[in-house]
């Protein structure tokens, strides 16, 4: 196979004996340049000088003597003329439709549409019916049009809006176009259609006075066809090469040959490249459906594999119509692959320099001034403290900050604490206010950063560089702009800016296998192709949605692009793609779901069913395999039994408290993996009160309230029920924010919503709760809080186990029984329990941590003090009804534990046989048989369960 | 002829074959009317499942081959086939090469594309994000609410009296999940469309207390009819005891109404309202008990009318007492939520029907398609019984335009009642019952039932209908004896009875199939009946059954309820496959679950998970622990040197190649046996990347929230049975279809009660959402009770007969019962009962097996099962293969830094410098004489390169450079030629591209810039290469080259 950049070099090199110095060549992309380069260089055997490039772009430019504007400064501009006729508007909101009205006018200069013919301000019917200078073909098209927007007496909201803004745009078009002449700037229409009338006027325009090859072109615009019949008719003239197959171009209905059925009509055809190749060369074609958008890339791999490895070079292209694969295809290509050559560009916004604009962008926009200070929000902190370049920077002192902040439960975080730090206080330095400031803020942070950045990370420093230039790019370009952005927008523009950015891959263009999206492939050709992404929504993809706001009718009739175009020029790319090529793969996700319909692409129907050759099917699935949870233990080995031994000493500090050994009731290995392995969650700072700071703030309230003259006082209810509210709620206030401010008082009202309804409930909880119930009764006497109990438990072997823990509060009877009170935040009320013995042996529901860990508490007491105890547990949220009783029933006796030596016996052989079981090394860390124990177990992942 | 025609196309009875045909007959008649034609679908999937049966079939009759719908079309069209066939010719070219008007759609497309052509009209932002499913949204609009209370004292108190409340019943007192759960109302067609959503929160507040007076007033009066009661037997001297009866008469209730209990009306007090003989007996009865009676019959007949009302009312104001709170918080939680779509510039997709509903209604239609770009004169909708309302009457003015505009307009419609099982997304199959009737038009609308049936085979298609048969009639009874009685108690109007009487029975009227399979085989029908005490559903045995008679794994489906139900299927099957072809090293078969089998239920994915949050976090022991035991360590083994580095390395990737680093690192692509599951996480972490943010936070954060719950997918293959629900598998068909649990319910379930919205007669609150129950049917909400409870029960029914009709060769339910195999007691009918009780009248008496003294399960049969000889499909030519490579590599290419050439050169990467030689290079490279030097600075400013002090400095530093005589003659623009970066052509080698060369006769100059801090010979090396490839082209005399070392200043000559 030649391909057509060989014929057109040959061609040119026969024609001018070896010399293209003199020629000037228009390639519709770069691309195709320098594959031609590689074209040439086969076929000479000294150097020469390649031809002169041009690019329609360009020639347009020069001719119209104008300068292209950035879009922000155009759609800028565009708003000045457009507020004057439309009022009422923001530049927000106007933003993004403006560019679509930039869009709208671009294309009417591209292809020379008189204006004010288009965009007339219809008010009749019989207007156009009556105006001959409508072509008359099209004129029924826009009677229709017409004739449903009006007549003006039934027109709804929607209408009057559409011909609002249509009445004021000729002169908005004009106007514009004025304005922007005025200041030496044009979108790439205007520069076009300025271009073509000053052609069409008979002017000159500075063109080399060269030769002229034009190759490979397709859709053109009507300025495009003005300027190639300009060089066709210049000094040295124009030859016209063109890329297509007559499989296409001869097949009238072909979409494929649309335009260039035009263009050989106008421009005729220099001879020298082949037509006949589609049939000419033999194809192997093949559509392969697979599961997900990673299976295709994955089986990219297979169908490289089968290949034959000298063919693993340029002859090979793997093209992809989502450029959203590339990062995944570079990763998924075979071994056998040596080279390979991309075209496309790496994402910028796949970038850590890139998430950490976004994350400055978040710190800001969420960052509040409080009395002057700047506040920002404690997860922005920690998320900028955390990633890696500030680690990189000040890794040391960023964790200093993010553990002080988990630590004190810092939600607002305030600017002044890292004042003194270099770099820290800058980057929470203060907040920024508008779009300036923010601009100015993330290009000085970038700057510091890359300042003091140690990393040998090139790479690292590239990103951070290109991102910084970028900003201030943005920058510039908005300080041109008489219109200045709010804050939202210039954070969508800045976002929009940086992620359609690229950096391109190393490598020499023509070696190895080429990897290039849709576009560039434009009058290159391969043995092999592979074409990814090939669902008919992404390719060609649906054009009927885009915006525009010229109805559809009417952009028929006045032959602008309309969807059609689109597709015309897609099915080119394809088709010219295939037609010499001799492999042609094309893969697709076929999933359909609420999204997509996984619906192959028309081309593969075409092909399939009009061409004469077979096309290959093909599914790719993958295997559901079956992975089935083995159970774990844990040995007792040395290290376990030294752990465990600890608490056999009766000197030692901590022993097991009630808490922890109910954790080995429920689970064994729950209590390896605590208290032998020491696991612990990673403390995590958040927004919501978890039922643990809630029960906390209660409990701390309680004990401020009653230490304060109501402890050891004999029958307290009189004294309870004189406490005022307001005391509770000062007591609980500071409780709060000891626990949520770091111990900074802040008024109520400075908190949360959460917080401050968390308080509320808090504050009915203990008043209408715990102080009405205790004010309630008489004949106790409250005698400890917080108070701690330890105990050595005998068990065989002569050795005894420390037991210890904090009781929440003692309570003394009238008749000296002690009783143990344990306050409960939990919604489920556990006061229940089946039997004693089913807390250490029946189902996970069975076995009640709050029941046994009263009873423990109770054991202790009544064991190291020789006191009778009364196990008892406070349910606050119960405690509103009348009459609540604390005490614990035994459902399978149906009796109520008044006293704690009436279940001792049995509680103490459980226990027993418990701590036996723990101290057994031949027992091994079992896990709980069944997983209803596992429902809130930290470590459930680690089990798998 | 009528335009519009509607097919009521029970299952199987090719309502696909119709649609398509329908389609075909259009486009043969007219080759261009494809362009007209609106086919609306249900899903997706559906869509492309009919574009690519209809490119199909017109491919097949294009093409000469053997087609089934030529008959049919010749029929219809009256033409020849030779015709046909060359139609379709046409017809296939012009549909292939304008795909795009080729309008097969779903309903939510079709909507969106009309939106999408009139933003600017409808006051929407360009590019609103389109949001399908609103429960994150609803989220954090009750998270914003909660806020809120900060700086709204009306929301503090309201929230803070509701939490007490909530508190006081047991319930979580922080109500933000209840209230956004409540929220999803906000978006359902039935609901808060209706709802008032102007009432203020003291509106409601005082609503409810008028209320509760009113019932507390009532509850008074009869206590006092009551007393008045006992007061005038105390006056006759009577006791309750001595009326008709004694201690069991009526006459004791005046005592308890007095002591205020509300007792509903006895049939005996009711006729005691008119019949003394309920009173006493004439014979023996005393003078004071007669007289007394007589003053005591107008207080009963006061009670009597009065109890009913009372009990109504203290209903209501309890329902709307325990649900008032939320509901008025809805206003609220709506105007957070929408402050966030504004926000956001976010739409939830079923906003959209609201604002299309008013927009369609307020245009024309031509204003519509003329601006949307193509008109529609033929519609076509595909299961019409799912349709909503909205989705109606949003259509319907289009569907009228064409047909009162266009001659060749038509409508077809297809659907059927029966397989209407989408009620709770708002399917309405009312519509397709009468009302699309009345609004096309009785004059224009035609309706077709289908009778026969082309999926399945003889016997299964019987035995489906006497089950049907049978079992609508029995519960059609029982919901007629349920209506009647509500009825006559007066719970629901006259009409309401008549619209629910006999619903059953109407719906299914002609439910009766013809057989039309010409098949020598009969089909196989097989009910068990397992003792669910004894073991799980035995259906595995149906599968192993139908593989050794030649069927395919492919050919099976197994319908389940739920997903609950599908894990617990699928479950089974692993553990069969484990069983029966791991051992053995074969893969067996694949299973194809709905949305069920979780991302996180594989240990491969919790592992990249693991080493993320390590990444983050390592002091995270936990996820140390899923780490080390992946690997098979000891789960508190500490990190090494390495595994910190690796973190290090991962933590400054994007989530995307951080997971292609774990995969290499861990070689997790040699664990083949979870690909599917690999594949799907890296599918989401791509997505994640792309559409989101490539910030391994991030993304961790949105696994917790979200990630974790997607499913996976695998594609069918012949190996593959598929799992879903039968909610799913409607329109599907399988030679072998199995439900393991053929247990549907018909009551609304008790733990899943749906909110129904209800009027609240006679009250302020209007509309409110009721939480179904038994407690409705005493209050005002009764008659919607009831609707519920039929609509349930049609539901349940439903759902069965969509069930049973998938299979077209065998038949397999297996149905959960009691030790005895007989009716399990149940507190919720299910259709259970009904079937077990019908079958002995349609098959003979069942095998019963045992398993010593315990039944294990009678089995029912139906006809046969024979040996299936697998017809090769001879239209699927696809080649299935599974992925077993998971190939992962390094990247073999670099990424090429703009800066790299500099840094080469020996500029340090960090400070000016840098800049400055990138910039002197941008302004040289192109430039080929003075005034282009500074035009280039000029434009660098105009596109924002630089600013204006930038432009100025660059412009010194130009002219500095300049100020080397040899550097003035270059850029003196008096050369025949200067080519910049032009390239030299070099016998099959790499092109060569000096900076500057410069023509002048047979002068030739050349120039290589260089921007470093140091001389070095290589750049020498390369200016001497230039010279000779200049000297052999053989044009030049002179050639003369240098190295400009730019920032220096300084110019070698070579």
């Amino acid at each position: 196979m030649q391909t057509f950049q060989q014929e057109l070099a040959r061609t040119l090199l026969d024609r001018c004996g070896g010399d293209l110095s003199q020629l000037v060549v228009l390639f519709p992309s770069l691309r195709a340049r320098s594959f031609f380069h590689d074209a040439v260089s086969q076929l000479v055997d000294r150097p020469i000088w390649q031809p002169s490039w041009m690019s329609i772009d360009d020639i347009m430019q020069r001719g119209s003597g104008l300068e292209r504007g950035e879009r922000i400064r155009l759609i800028s501009e565009l708003f000045e003329v457009y507020s004057k006729y439309n009022q009422g508007e923001t530049f927000d909101r106007f933003y993004f439709w403006g560019d679509m009205l930039i869009s709208d006018f671009d294309m009417i200069d591209k292809y020379l549409i008189d204006a004010s013919q288009l965009l007339r301000n219809i008010t009749d019917i019989k207007e156009i019916e009556s105006d001959l200078s409508y072509i008359q073909p099209h004129q029924e098209r826009l009677l229709r049009f017409w004739s449903s927007v009006l007549p003006e007496e039934s027109l709804s909201v929607h209408k009057q809006r559409f011909l609002k803004v249509w009445r004021t745009l000729p002169t908005i078009y004009a106007e514009y176009r004025e304005r922007l002449r005025t200041l030496g700037l044009a979108y790439p229409g205007m520069m076009y259609r300025e271009t073509a009338e000053r052609i069409r006027r008979g002017q000159q325009i500075d063109i080399p006075d060269k030769h002229f090859i034009v190759a490979g072109f397709n859709a053109l615009s009507e300025s495009e066809k003005v300027l190639f019949n300009y060089l066709a008719k210049s000094n040295k003239g124009a030859e016209f090469f063109w890329d297509y197959d007559s499989y296409y171009v001869d097949n009238k209905e072909h979409e494929a040959g649309m335009f260039l059925r035009s263009n050989l009509a106008q421009f005729g055809r220099a001879e020298g490249t082949t037509i006949d190749n589609f049939s000419k060369v033999n194809k192997h074609l093949r559509a392969t459906g697979c599961v997900s958008n990673i299976v295709q890339v994955k089986h990219v791999a297979a169908i490289l594999n089968k290949l034959p490895e000298e063919e693993l070079d340029k002859r090979t292209a793997i093209i992809l119509t989502d450029e959203n694969m590339l990062v995944p295809l570079l990763h998924a290509l075979p071994s056998k692959v040596k080279k390979v050559n991309v075209t496309m560009g790496y994402p910028i916004k796949t970038t850590l320099a890139y998430s950490f604009v976004e994350r400055l962008i978040a710190l800001q926009s969420h960052s509040r001034i409080r009395q002057d200070a700047t506040i920002f929000y404690h997860q922005d902190v920690t998320g900028l403290l955390t990633h890696p370049y500030i680690v990189d920077c000040c890794g040391g002192r960023a964790n200093h900050f993010v553990s002080h902040i988990t630590k004190n439960k810092i939600t607002s975080v305030e600017g002044v604490i890292f004042e003194g730090e270099e770099l820290l206080s800058q980057l929470f330095a203060c907040k920024s206010e508008d779009w300036l400031l923010l601009s100015k803020y993330i290009v000085e942070v970038i700057g510091a950063v890359l300042d003091v950045m140690s990393t040998e990370d090139v790479a690292q420093l590239e990103y951070l560089r290109i991102v910084m230039e970028e900003v201030r790019k943005l920058e510039l370009s908005i300080s041109h702009c008489t219109q200045k952005p709010t804050l939202d927008i210039y954070v969508s523009l800045l976002r929009r800016h940086l992620q359609t950015l690229t950096i391109p891959f190393e490598g020499e263009p023509l070696e190895g296998v080429q990897i290039m999206g849709i576009l560039e492939t434009r009058n290159v050709d391969f043995k092999n192709v592979i074409i990814l992404s090939m669902t008919d929504a992404n390719f060609p993809g649906d054009r009927t949605e885009q915006p525009s706001f010229i109805p559809y009718a009417l952009r028929y009739a006045y032959g602008l692009p309309t969807p059609e175009h689109h597709e015309a020029m897609y099915a080119y790319y394809f088709y010219r793609l295939v037609q010499r090529a001799e492999r042609v793969d094309m893969l697709y996700c076929s999933r359909a779901d609420d999204k997509s319909t996984g619906e192959r692409s028309r081309y593969i129907y075409q092909l399939d069913y009009e061409s004469p050759y077979k096309v290959a099917k093909r599914s790719v699935g993958v295997d559901l395999g079956v992975s089935s949870e083995q159970p774990i233990e844990k040995i007792k080995g040395e290290v376990e039994l030294a752990a465990l031994a600890q608490y056999l000493d009766p000197n030692c500090e901590y022993g097991l408290s009630p808490t922890v050994l109910s954790k080995y009731v429920e689970c064994p290995l729950r209590f390896y993996y605590h208290n032998i392995a020491h696991l612990r969650s990673p403390e995590e700072l958040s927004d919501t009160i978890d039922s643990l700071t809630f029960g906390n703030i209660l409990h701390l309230s309680v004990q401020q309230l009653y230490e304060d003259g109501i402890v050891d006082k004999e029958n307290p209810s009189a004294l309870i029920s004189a406490i005022k509210p307001e005391r509770v709620e000062e007591v609980v206030d500071g409780v709060i924010c000891d626990l949520l401010q770091s111990g900074k008082r802040v008024a109520a009202d400075e908190f949360s919503g959460e917080t401050v309804l968390v308080r509320d409930i808090i504050i009915k909880y203990i008043m209408r709760g715990i102080m009405h119930y205790d004010s309630e009764r008489d004949g106790y006497t409250i005698v400890g809080l917080e108070r701690d109990i330890a105990y050595d438990y005998p068990i065989s072997g002569g050795r005894t186990v420390k037991l210890s823990g904090r009781a929440d509060r003692i309570d003394r009877l009238a008749d000296g029984t002690m009783q143990i009170i344990d306050y409960k935040t939990s919604r489920r009320i556990h006061l229940e329990c089946h039997s004693i013995s089913a807390l250490f042996n029946g189902t996970p529901a069975d076995r009640i941590a709050n029941i046994f860990q009263t009873l423990l508490y109770s054991m202790m007491l009544h064991r190291s003090e020789g006191v009778e105890t009364l196990p008892s547990l406070f349910f606050v949220t119960k405690m509103l009804s009348p009459d609540y009783n604390p005490r614990i029933i035994e459902r399978s006796t149906k009796s109520v534990i008044e006293r704690y030596s009436d279940v001792a016996e049995l509680f103490e052989a459980e226990l027993t046989n418990v701590l036996e079981e723990l101290y057994d090394p031949t027992i091994p860390f079992y896990q709980a048989e069944d997983e209803a124990a596992c429902a809130y177990c930290d470590f459930k992942k680690i089990c798998r369960r | 002829m009528k335009r519009a025609k509607i097919l009521s196309a029970s299952a199987g009875s090719g309502k696909t074959y119709q649609l398509a045909l329908k389609y075909m007959c259009d486009i043969i008649e007219r080759p261009e009317c494809y362009r007209n034609i609106l086919a609306v679908t249900f899903t997706n999937k559906a869509t492309e499942e009919m574009k690519s049966r209809i490119l199909k079939e017109i491919h097949i009759l294009a093409s000469g081959k053997k087609s089934n719908y030529i008959g049919n079309i010749s029929k219809a069209l009256g033409i020849s086939e030779e015709a046909i066939r060359c139609q379709a010719l046409k017809a296939r070219t012009r549909i292939l090469h304008d795909f795009s008007r080729f309008s097969v759609l779903t309903i939510d497309r079709f909507f969106q594309r009309i939106l999408r052509a009139f933003i600017k009209e409808l006051g929407l932002d360009l590019n609103y994000n389109l949001e399908l499913d609103a429960t994150q949204l609803l989220k954090r609009s009750a998270d914003a609410l909660v806020e809120s209370i900060k700086t709204d004292q009306d929301v503090r108190r309201w929230l803070l009296s509701f939490a007490e409340e909530r508190i006081i019943e047991g319930t979580r007192w922080d109500m933000r999940d209840d209230l956004s759960t409540l929220g999803e109302q906000l978006f359902k067609e039935s609901g808060a469309k209706r709802m008032n959503l102007s009432l203020s929160k003291e509106d409601i507040s005082n609503a409810v207390n008028v209320l509760d007076d009113i019932s507390k007033r009532k509850v008074e009066y009869i206590k006092s009819l009551g007393e008045q009661a006992l007061s005038v037997m105390e006056e006759y001297g009577v006791a309750p005891d001595g009326f008709k009866g004694k201690s069991t008469s009526f006459v004791h209730c005046f005592a308890r109404y007095a002591s205020g209990e509300l007792q509903p009306v006895s049939d005996k007090m009711r006729s005691a309202c008119e019949n003394r003989s309920v009173w006493y007996n004439p014979k023996d009865a005393s003078g004071g008990i007669v007289t007394a009676t007589e003053r005591l019959i107008p207080i009963l007949q006061d009670i009597v009318v009065s109890v009913d009302d009372a009990i109504r009312s203290r209903a209501t104001a309890k329902i709307i007492k325990s649900g008032y709170r939320s509901f008025a918080l809805l206003a609220d939680l709506q105007k957070k939520l929408k402050g966030i779509c504004e926000n956001e510039n976010t739409m939830i997709l079923s906003k959209t029907k609201d604002i299309l509903s008013e927009f369609i209604t307020d245009n024309n239609a031509p204003f519509i398609y003329e601006k949307v770009g193509n008109r529609y004169d033929h519609y076509m909708i595909d299961e019409f019984q799912d349709t909503s309302v909205r989705e109606w009457y949003n259509l319907l003015p289009l569907l009228k335009e064409a047909l009162d505009s266009n001659e060749e307009a038509s409508v077809f419609i297809v659907g059927d009642i029966k397989q209407s099982i989408y009620r709770w997304r708002g399917g309405d199959w009312r519509l397709l019952n009468s009302v699309a009737i009345d609004d096309l038009g009785h004059e224009n609308t035609e309706l077709i039932p289908l009778k026969e049936n082309y999926r399945s085979l003889e016997n299964i298609v019987i035995f489906n209908n006497k089950l049907i048969e049978k079992v609508v009639a029995l519960d059609n009874e029982r919901i007629n004896s349920i209506v009647s009685k509500a009825l006559r108690a007066g719970k629901i109007s006259a009409s309401a009875h008549a619209s629910l009487y006999d619903i059953l029975k109407r719906a299914y009227a002609d439910h009766e199939q013809m057989p039309v399979s010409d098949d020598t085989d009969k089909g196989y029908v097989e009910v068990c009946a397992y003792n669910a005490k004894y073991g799980a559903s035995p259906f595995i045995e149906a599968i192993e059954s139908a593989i050794s008679r030649g069927y395919k794994y492919r050919d099976i489906l197994i319908l389940v309820r739920k997903g609950s139900e599908a894990e617990l299927v699928a479950d089974m099957l692993f553990e069969y496959k484990e069983r029966k072809f791991s051992s053995v090293g074969e893969v067996g078969f694949n299973i194809l679950l709905p949305d069920k089998l979780t991302l996180e239920s594989c240990d491969i994915v919790e592992f990249v998970i693991a080493l993320l949050r390590l990444a983050v976090n390592q002091h995270n022991d936990v996820e140390r622990g899923v780490y080390n035991r992946f690997l098979g360590h000891a789960v508190d083994r500490p990190f090494g040197d390495r595994e910190y580095e690796l973190f290090n390395r991962i933590i400054h990737l994007s989530p995307m190649e951080a997971f292609e680093l774990i995969v290499a690192e861990f070689k997790l692509y040699e664990r083949k046996q979870s690909i599917a599951f690999l594949q799907a996480l890296h599918e989401q972490i791509i997505s994640f990347t792309t559409s989101r943010m490539a910030d391994i936070h991030h993304y961790l954060a949105w696994w917790d929230e979200r990630g974790k719950m997607e499913s996976i997918k695998v594609e069918m293959t012949d190996d593959t049975i598929e799992v879903t629900t039968v909610h799913k598998a409607k329109g599907l068909e399988r030679a072998v279809v199995i439900v393991p649990n053929a247990r549907f319910g018909l009551e609304p379930s008790p733990n899943l009660s749906p909110t129904v919205w209800s009027d609240t007669a006679g009250s302020k609150i209007g509309n409110f959402p009721v939480m179904y129950g038994k407690n409705m049917e005493e209050s005002t909400y009764s008659e919607d009770y009831y609707t519920e409870r039929v609509m349930s029960h049609v539901d349940g029914i439903n759902i069965l007969y969509v069930a049973i009709t998938r299979a077209s060769r065998e038949l397999y339910m297996y149905i959960p019962t009691d030790e005895k195999c007989g009716v399990p007691r149940e507190n919720f009918p299910t259709t259970t009962p009904l079937i077990l009780n019908v079958l002995p009248e349609i098959c003979s008496a069942p095998e019963r097996y045992m398993d010593g003294e315990v039944v294990v399960c009678d089995k029912y049969r139906y006809g046969r099962p024979t040996t299936h000889v697998g017809k090769q499909d001879k239209d699927d030519d696809t080649e299935y293969v599974l992925l077993d490579d998971y190939v992962t590599n390094e990247p073999m290419v670099q990424i090429h830094y703009p800066s790299s050439r500099f840094i080469e050169e020996g500029i340090n990467h960090i400070g000016s410098s840098l800049k400055t030689g990138i910039l002197m290079h941008k302004v040289f490279e192109g430039a080929r004489d003075e005034s282009s030097l500074r035009q280039a600075i000029r434009s660098m400013n105009q596109n924002c390169v630089i600013d204006a002090n930038e432009a100025i400095t660059l412009q010194q530093k130009v002219d500095e450079a300049l100020n080397n005589p040899k550097v003035k003659e270059w850029f003196n623009g008096d050369w025949d030629d200067v080519r910049v970066e032009t390239d030299i052509a070099f016998n099959n080698k790499m092109s060569r591209r000096p900076d500057r060369v410069m023509i002048k006769g047979d002068r030739v100059v050349v120039v290589d810039y260089k921007f470093g801090r140091h001389h070095r010979d290589k750049h020498n090396n390369q200016v001497r290469l230039y010279m000779s490839l200049l000297a052999k082209m053989g044009c030049y005399k002179s050639i003369e080259g240098y190295v400009w070392y730019v920032m220096l200043g300084d110019v070698i000559d070579v």
